[in-house]
Formats: C-alpha cells, sequence, structure tokens
C-alpha cells in the first residue's frame, strides 16, 4: 500500500508515469468499490429501516381506520338497525374505510379494512346486543300465571324481576323448607314482561345467505372424509364444500380469517383429536355434531340439525347452533365469547334444549329459542344439572330448569322442577343464582327491541 | 507501448475525477433524500407513534371531545400533540396529530373513533 502511494504521487510526473500506473489505476478502482459498497450498504440499511419504521406507522394508521369502521358501524346499526352491504368512507386524515357487514348466526358480522398510505388492515368483528335492564337482574322471569317459588337452599344473590304474582316461599310435602335469607336484593313486579326475542332480520339475513351458499356448491367429496392438516391446503381454496356423508376433523390445525367457508355435511361431524378450528369457518350438518378430546373451535358456527355435543376436554368459544340438542359435559369447557343457540321449528317437536351436565363449564350466553307457539307446549329446556357451573346470560323463551350454581343472570318464560311424581312450575329448589359474581355483562346476539343497545362482542385484526 | 502506458495515467486521473464529480452528486442526492424523505429518526417516530396511541386511547375511553394543543415532552425531545372530535349521531371520531415542536413538522395522524351507547 505504501509503495502504491509512492507510485502515485508519482504520476504527475509525466516521465515517471511508467509500467506501475496500472497498478495504480487498479488500486484506486478497488479502493473505490469498497467505499462504495459500505456507503451503499449503510444507506440501503438505513433507508430500509426507515422505510420499516414508516410502513409501521403507516399500519399504525390503517389499523385505527379500521377500528374507526367497527364503531361507525355499530353507531349506524343504533340508528338505522341491521343493513347489509358494503360502505365506504374517507376519514380526516386522508385514509379510506371499507366496511362489509353481514349476519354471522344471530350476529352481525362486520368486516372493516382501513388504508392509509399503501398500508391495509382488516379487522373483523361480531357485534350484538345487550339488555341491561335485565341482564343487570339476577332473575327475569316473565311467566304471569303463576308466581316464582323458592324452596329448599336456594340462594339469590341480585334483583329479580317477576311477573305481577312475585316471588313467594315453598315447601316440598315437608321438606325443602325454604332457607332463611333467601333472597338478597330487589323483587320488582311488572305487567306483561316478554323474553327478548332474536332479531330475525338479521338471523334470517344469516339463513337466506346459508341456503345461496348451499346452492352453489365449489367442491364435493362422496363418501366419509376424514381431514388432517394435510388436506388443508387443497381445501383453502374453496369457500363452500359438500360431503355427502359424515366428516371427521382429525388433528387438524387451521385458521382462516380471510374469508367464509362452508361445509355442508349430509352426515355427522367429528371434531378430534387435537384439532383446533378458528375463523371464518362454518360447518352444517344434517346429523350431529361432536367436539371431543382436546380439540377446540373459536368464532366457528357449527349447526345441527340434531345436535351439537361438546365433551372431554374440548374448549369452545364458537357459535353453536341446533334445532334439536346442545349438550356440554365431561368437563368440557366454553369460554366468553361462545352462544349456544337452540332454535326449535315450529310445530311440533322431539324433546330437547340446552343441557349442561357432569361438571360442564359454561362462561357463555345461552338461548333457547322457541317459535310463537300455536296450542301447545314443547318440552324444550335450558337445563343446568347440580354439578355443573355456569357463568354468563341464560335466556329461555320456554323453561328453565336450574338446578346447579348460576354466576350470572336467568331470562325466562318459566321455571321448571320435577320432584316426582309432581311437576312444580315456576319453582327454584336448591339452586345459587349470584349476579354479584359475574362482573361483566355478556353481549348477547342480536335482539329485536328497542331497550337493547348495541356492542361489539369481539374483535380480530386479521392480516 | 507508450502509447498504452499514457493512458494508463490519463485513465487513474479520469477515474479520480469522475469518482469524486461522483461522490459529491452522491452525497448531494442522499441529502436531499435526507430533507424530503427522512424527516425524522427512527426514536423520533417511535415514540410520536406511542404518544398519538397513549393519547388516543384515553380519549376514546373518556369519549373526551374537548380540543387540545399541548407540548409533550418524551426522553429530551418535545412534541407538539393536538386533538380533535367530531360529534356525529351515537358517535364520536377523534383524530390525534403528533408533531415535532421545533420545527412543526406533522410526524403522525390518526383517526378513530368509539360509540356512544344509549
Amino acid at each position: 500500500m505504501t509503495r502504491n502511494v509512492t507510485r502515485f504521487g508519482s504520476i504527475l510526473r509525466a516521465s515517471r508515469l511508467t509500467n506501475q500506473s496500472g497498478s495504480v489505476l487498479a488500486t484506486v478502482l478497488v479502493v473505490l468499490i469498497i467505499l462504495l459498497s459500505i456507503f451503499l450498504s449503510a444507506m440501503t440499511y438505513a433507508l430500509s429501516r426507515y422505510g420499516r419504521h414508516m410502513a409501521n406507522q403507516n399500519r399504525l394508521a390503517a389499523s385505527h381506520l379500521s377500528d374507526a369502521g367497527v364503531s361507525r358501524t355499530v353507531a349506524l346499526l343504533q340508528e338505522e338497525r341491521f343493513r347489509p352491504g358494503t360502505q365506504e368512507w374517507t376519514a380526516p386524515n386522508g385514509g379510506r374505510i371499507t366496511v362489509e357487514t353481514s349476519a354471522w348466526g344471530p350476529y352481525v358480522q362486520v368486516r372493516s379494512l382501513g388504508k392509509y398510505r399503501g398500508q391495509e388492515v382488516a379487522t373483523v368483528a361480531l357485534i350484538g346486543t345487550s339488555h341491561l335492564n335485565w341482564q343487570s337482574a339476577a332473575i327475569t322471569m316473565t311467566d304471569e300465571s303463576n308466581p316464582l317459588v323458592i324452596a329448599g337452599h336456594t340462594r339469590i344473590i341480585g334483583d329479580v324481576n317477576t311477573g305481577s304474582q312475585g316471588m313467594m316461599e315453598g315447601q316440598f310435602r315437608g321438606e325443602g323448607v325454604t332457607y332463611p335469607d333467601y333472597h338478597k336484593g330487589v323483587n320488582r313486579k311488572y305487567a306483561a314482561l316478554d323474553v327478548p326475542a332474536l332479531d330475525t332480520a338479521v338471523f334470517d339475513h344469516y339463513k337466506r345467505e346459508l341456503r345461496q351458499r348451499r346452492g352453489r356448491i365449489e367442491h364435493r367429496l362422496s363418501g366419509s372424509v376424514v381431514l388432517d392438516s394435510a388436506d388443508i391446503a387443497t381445501l383453502n381454496s374453496y369457500t363452500t364444500v359438500r360431503i355427502e356423508n359424515n366428516l371427521r376433523f382429525q388433528n387438524v390445525n387451521w385458521q382462516r380469517w380471510d374469508r367464509t367457508v362452508s361445509f355442508f355435511v349430509d352426515g355427522s361431524v367429528e371434531i378430534t383429536g387435537q384439532t383446533r378450528l378458528s375463523g371464518l369457518i362454518e360447518i352444517v350438518a344434517g346429523g350431529t355434531i361432536t367436539v371431543s378430546d382436546s380439540a377446540s373451535v373459536d368464532n366457528v358456527i357449527l349447526s345441527a340439525e340434531d345436535s351439537v355435543v361438546v365433551r372431554d376436554a374440548a374448549k369452545s368459544s364458537a357459535i353453536l347452533i341446533s334445532e334439536g340438542s346442545i349438550i356440554v359435559r365431561d368437563r368440557a369447557s366454553l369460554t366468553y365469547p361462545s352462544l349456544l343457540l337452540c332454535d326449535v321449528p315450529e310445530g311440533p317437536t322431539q324433546p330437547g334444549g340446552i343441557y349442561l351436565r357432569s361438571r360442564g363449564i359454561l362462561e357463555s350466553v345461552c338461548y333457547l329459542r322457541e317459535k310463537p307457539f300455536h296450542g301447545f307446549l314443547t318440552d324444550r329446556f335450558l337445563y343446568v344439572d347440580t354439578v355443573s357451573q355456569a357463568r354468563g346470560t341464560l335466556v329461555s323463551q320456554s323453561y328453565t330448569d336450574l338446578r346447579g350454581r348460576l354466576d350470572g343472570c336467568s331470562i325466562t318464560e318459566r321455571y321448571y322442577f320435577v320432584y316426582p311424581p309432581t311437576t312444580y312450575l315456576n319453582w327454584l329448589k336448591d339452586a345459587t343464582i349470584d349476579r354479584t359474581r359475574l362482573d361483566f355483562t355478556p353481549v348477547l346476539p342480536a335482539l329485536d327491541v328497542d331497550t337493547a343497545s348495541w356492542y361489539v362482542l369481539r374483535q380480530d385484526k386479521v392480516n | 507501448m507508450r502509447t498504452l502506458q499514457r493512458q494508463d495515467g490519463m485513465t487513474v486521473i479520469e477515474v479520480l475525477i469522475a469518482a469524486i464529480i461522483f461522490m459529491v452528486g452522491f452525497s448531494t442526492l442522499i441529502l436531499l433524500m435526507n430533507s424530503t424523505l427522512i424527516k425524522f429518526s427512527a426514536r423520533e417516530i417511535l415514540q410520536a407513534d406511542n404518544l398519538a396511541q397513549e393519547v388516543m386511547a384515553k380519549s376514546l375511553a373518556d369519549q373526551d371531545t374537548t380540543s387540545i394543543d399541548s407540548i409533550f415532552e418524551v426522553a429530551g425531545i418535545a412534541y407538539r400533540v393536538t386533538r380533535s372530535a367530531s360529534i356525529e349521531p351515537d358517535l364520536v371520531g377523534i383524530s390525534v396529530t403528533v408533531y415535532r415542536a421545533k420545527q412543526n413538522r406533522k410526524i403522525v395522524e390518526l383517526y378513530d373513533a368509539s360509540v356512544i351507547h344509549k
């Protein structure tokens, strides 16, 4: 290097421009290339780092815009009720908000896309309602023809709303004498109470869209099908799949939030093993749907004409819909936000309802929906057995048979208790209902009640 | 052979001059980019983002519709924060903008909304 510098100094002397100048040129070029490379690398790194920060900042702005889209939709729901379709707004900071509103079961589903300087963030939210008047009380019983009778070790902590017959103490043939201090709270009597009805605009819209999806099947699988994780890559390209017999998910890990996929299964469905299903997945079965082992389902709709069973150590924060029975048992755990919706069809039906049995744990919302009956009573129950725990809101347009513990509130047409050979209407025996142990107000499905307010049930960023 | 030697010498000088011109031009370009594209340091962007998010979260939670225009100092750097609100039926829209206080240059501008429940 020293020698080259010396040679370089001699360049000015023309006579010394000899055969060494070639190596000087090469040295200068090499040094220049090295310097330039270092300079360019440093600049590229600095610019890319800066670009990343700017992209993150624009993404942050887009994220807030997508949240604003959800809030704006809730405000519109409060003003105009449910209007499915797509709407666009320009935000004050120049960003764009695109919101698609549709129905996801009995909830309103919003897909809000925030765009800001080339960055896009999508949020999927479920919106429902809360009936704060009734949900702040421990019990709301709307039956006008019989009083609410408290017997045995029943404890009610929280307000009680009843029809004009009010509340009284009772006993069963000398036993089950009402426990002292059975009620801590206020008892209010109302005339013409009604269990809040589902908003048919939302649920019927969902059913219409479901029928349309059923009418345009993209992929058919004949016979019974067992799906594992390897099959999901194939199925990801479809939005509607029909299985002509039974379907089994075995150790499948599938999260799908970009668009809805609907499975129409003629037979039964088993979700077993370590299966994890989450997102915009909808499974509609003609037979039974069973979630068992350590499987978990999140945000998914499981809809069965026959029954839905969640058992073993399965976990669910899904929307379970059945025209027959929904059964939670054997330490199965349902966590909020999840919904058990028993949708009783019109006309005489088989006995059924929502059953929480054998140490089943429910932290959720149950809704037993009964169509207006035409001169007959259906044998439909919302049932919590003595060893199960429920936490949340239980709503029944028919009977509630509550024998265990409920931390939350129960809104029902009537209570039901059998002490053979007698059936007691509106009797509560040895049940505990404690409203104070529920520190939040669960969001219910969309209700057709003017006094209900719209709230976001869950909100997920999906990209 | 002699011609080749002379041309080699000229090439070195040409290369040096070209390199100097190139470096000067490149540096000018970088300086220009610095002043137009890279307005803020990474630290400033992060601090401004955090500040904007903090003000936004509090404004949405409190549904605070009052306008503010205040100077906040974070780790020795002064930021100007403005908040404005637009009230629509059942909705409060909040805009939060954070500027570098020294040159009053906008770093981040967020918009979000909160529902007014009945």
